[in-house]
């Protein structure tokens, strides 16, 4: 029998879909019709997914972060969340056209989990464990979003530099703007980023191995080492974002790719 | 009563014509005067703009001759032949006179559609014509009407939505580079026409605005303009060199060569680490080579982008034309009925009156009689008006909606003959 909260957070995933072609328009600096319909078809989404991951976690008997897949439902979540906020937003409309299909795959891949027989979830748990999952659940968050608005600030300063067309200055903040949003984000997440890192050491008694994961997961905090430092040498402009961009590729890299002790 | 309006726009007439028919402030008086000396003329009011200049009159004749009239005023003052002014000139009445008027109040007529200034002139020579007593109750009803009409517009409406002239487009391109001006800081560069024009668009009146910096070849002027409007100043040879301190930077100087080269753009980027600098030019010839555009980070927009910019605005206060012409048809509608509505006051006043003087005098019989002690009198008056407005209400609505449907005033006459004599029957009744 299918497990009700697969199918729900299945429909989630169809919405997310639905919306992120709905608003395609957005990143070409077009107004969409009927926008209330498409924040009422986000706004069913959270709460299937809501209903979803609720009755994952009743059915398990344990919160939803004891593998990758889990915790997708919870980033999925989060990041559908920002898309109803910044369509609901003035100028960051633009920027759910992003969010969103980031939400439909990710809750995707957490219904897929719900789909398993018996999850490869660890059983051990401790409050290192727990301070690990959730400093790095929302570092990774952080890095993913302003990574997010740094693909927003390079297809800005694109149409600013073609002329192309000014109506999409109203629907994107000022370049500056874009670039301070995402440099705050990142010295948010950053910390939380190498707390993880330590932490997830420490959870390993110190002992260094080749994981993939882990190893992706330490470039990944000495790329973003290397912005902090660029930024605060007074470094701004488009090349800093594609270091980002760079960014990006390696967040969702370290955070997809299977580990020895991080199973999907 | 009739509302008429004669004029020439700049759509009918060449500048030329334009400057000859145009009435200064300082001959508003004398030529309301002398239109007010027409016999038929009761109210009249000068609407004279650089774009047009248009005569409202309320005349009272049923006659072709107002037209003439109008037309020997306007040859009077020029000079011109009626043969000469003929075509250039335009010539309503009642609901299109009304229609005009509240189209030209909306900025709908106006050569910058949707343009504000038009309301604060009409007003304006609102005044002048109250000053010298030529508004009566029409143009003291339609007038005021106008105003809320063009007022509508502009709130109901995005017909004066966005910016239409080069400074303030300029203004409102800088404002979507950069976010609020409140927390950026501005370079204005020169000192001429069109950069105070920007400069009056950015700064506020009577504070500090020390986030405004101003420079200038001729750096006594640019100290000048800091002095009278509390701006920043940096000299002219120093500025580039100070180029980090910029969120954006407007441009528009005499100079016949560029002031900025593209060697000076990469210096500028480089100094500024990769920052984006943003520079609106509004000289011409160009104060900013035009390759500084092709270096990373560095957005450089001209007079052509400003005009893009305002032809979009343009195009979107034409799209909303359609709905201000919707406000104005049903504007012009609920006027019209009040002007017919007007026909029956005459008619109504003599009526109510005739009743009203028989209800005092049957009141002061009463009392003369001992019928009612005097301290009943208040009482008394308060009863026999009360029962009068009774009977008088539906006479008084068919006056009315007579006079709305279109009646004259000899059928408004014919029909109040008709409702008259009843008085006589009330007087057999209390005998």
């Amino acid at each position: 029998m299918i497990p009700t909260h697969f199918i729900l957070l299945l429909v989630a995933g169809v919405c997310y879909t639905v919306v992120t072609f709905g608003l395609s328009d957005l990143l070409s600096g077009q107004q969409i019709e009927s926008r209330k319909k498409w924040e009422g078809i986000l706004v069913f989404a959270i709460a299937a997914h809501t209903l979803g991951l609720l009755i994952a976690a009743f059915v398990r008997k344990s919160l939803p972060i004891h593998s990758i897949a889990q915790i997708s439902g919870l980033i999925s979540l989060m990041f559908a969340i920002i898309s109803l906020m910044a369509l609901r937003s003035k100028d960051f409309s633009a920027l759910s056209c992003l969010t969103t299909p980031i939400a439909a795959g990710l809750v995707c891949f957490s219904a897929w989990d719900a789909m398993r027989p018996e999850s490869a979830a660890s059983n051990v748990w401790s409050p290192w464990l727990a301070a690990h999952i959730a400093s790095i659940v929302l570092g990774y968050a952080s890095l993913l979003l302003a990574s997010i608005i740094s693909i927003l600030y390079l297809l800005q300063s694109d149409n600013l530099k073609n002329k192309r067309n000014f109506k999409i200055l109203s629907s994107m903040p000022p370049l500056e703007r874009l670039g301070s949003i995402s440099h705050k984000l990142i010295q948010m997440g950053y910390p939380l980023v190498i707390f993880g890192i330590v932490s997830g050491l420490s959870l390993a008694n110190w002992h260094w191995s080749w994981d993939p994961k882990v190893v992706m997961v330490v470039c990944t905090g000495l790329l973003y080492t290397i912005y902090l430092a660029a930024r605060s040498s007074g470094w701004q402009g488009r090349q800093v974002h594609y270091l980002l961009l760079v960014g990006l590729v390696l967040v969702i890299g370290s955070y997809l790719i299977p580990g020895e002790v991080h199973p999907l | 009563m009739r509302l008429e309006v004669l004029g020439l726009n700049h759509k009918t007439a060449p500048v030329e014509m334009r400057e000859q028919l145009a009435v200064s402030e300082g001959e508003v008086s004398s030529a309301l005067a002398d239109l007010m000396g027409f016999a038929e003329i009761k109210e009249c009011l000068i609407l004279s703009t650089c774009n047009r200049t248009e005569l409202y009159v309320v005349s009272s004749k049923q006659v072709p001759s107002r037209y003439t009239s109008l037309m020997s005023f306007l040859k009077e003052r020029t000079g011109l032949r009626v043969a000469a002014l003929e075509p250039y000139c335009y010539y309503y009445e009642q609901a299109e006179a009304v229609a005009h008027l509240f189209r030209v109040a909306s900025g709908l007529d106006s050569m910058v559609l949707g343009e504000n200034q038009i309301l604060s002139q009409l007003k304006q020579s609102y005044q002048f014509a109250l000053d010298q007593n030529s508004a009566g109750a029409i143009l003291n009803r339609v007038i005021p009407w106008a105003l809320k009409v063009g007022k509508l517009s502009r709130s109901q409406t995005a017909i004066n939505q966005g910016a239409a002239s080069i400074s303030s487009a300029a203004i409102e391109l800088g404002k979507a580079l950069v976010g609020d001006f409140k927390d950026k800081n501005v370079l204005l560069v020169g000192a001429g026409h069109m950069i105070q024009l920007a400069m009056h668009s950015l700064v506020a009146k009577g504070e500090e605005n020390k986030n405004i910096t101003i420079t200038n070849r001729t750096y006594a002027k640019a100290l000048e303009l800091a002095e009278q409007n509390g701006l920043q100043t940096v000299p002219f040879e120093g500025w580039k060199q100070e180029v980090r301190r910029w969120d954006l930077i407007l441009t528009c100087t005499a100079s016949d060569r560029p002031i900025l080269s593209f060697q000076d753009g990469l210096d500028m980027i480089r100094l500024r680490k990769g920052r984006p600098l943003f520079i609106i030019d509004m000289a011409l010839p160009r104060d900013v080579d035009s390759r500084c555009h092709s270096i990373e980070n560095f957005y450089l927009y001209n007079l052509d982008d400003i005009q893009a910019n305002i032809d979009n605005t343009m195009s979107k206060r034409s799209e909303e034309a359609k709905r201000v012409e919707d406000l104005v048809a049903h504007h012009t509608r609920q006027v019209l009925a009040y002007l017919e509505g007007q026909k029956a006051a005459k008619p109504i006043q003599s009526f109510r009156g005739y009743y009203d003087n028989i209800r005092e005098a049957e009141v002061e019989r009463f009392l003369k009689k001992g019928f009612f002690a005097e301290s009943q009198r208040e009482q008394l008056e308060h009863f026999s008006r009360a029962l009068m407005n009774k009977f008088l209400h539906q006479p008084t609505v068919e006056i009315r909606n007579l006079a709305r449907a279109g009646a004259t005033e000899e059928e408004l006459h014919s029909y109040l003959s008709s409702v008259m004599p009843a008085t006589s029957i009330e007087e057999g009744e209390e005998e």
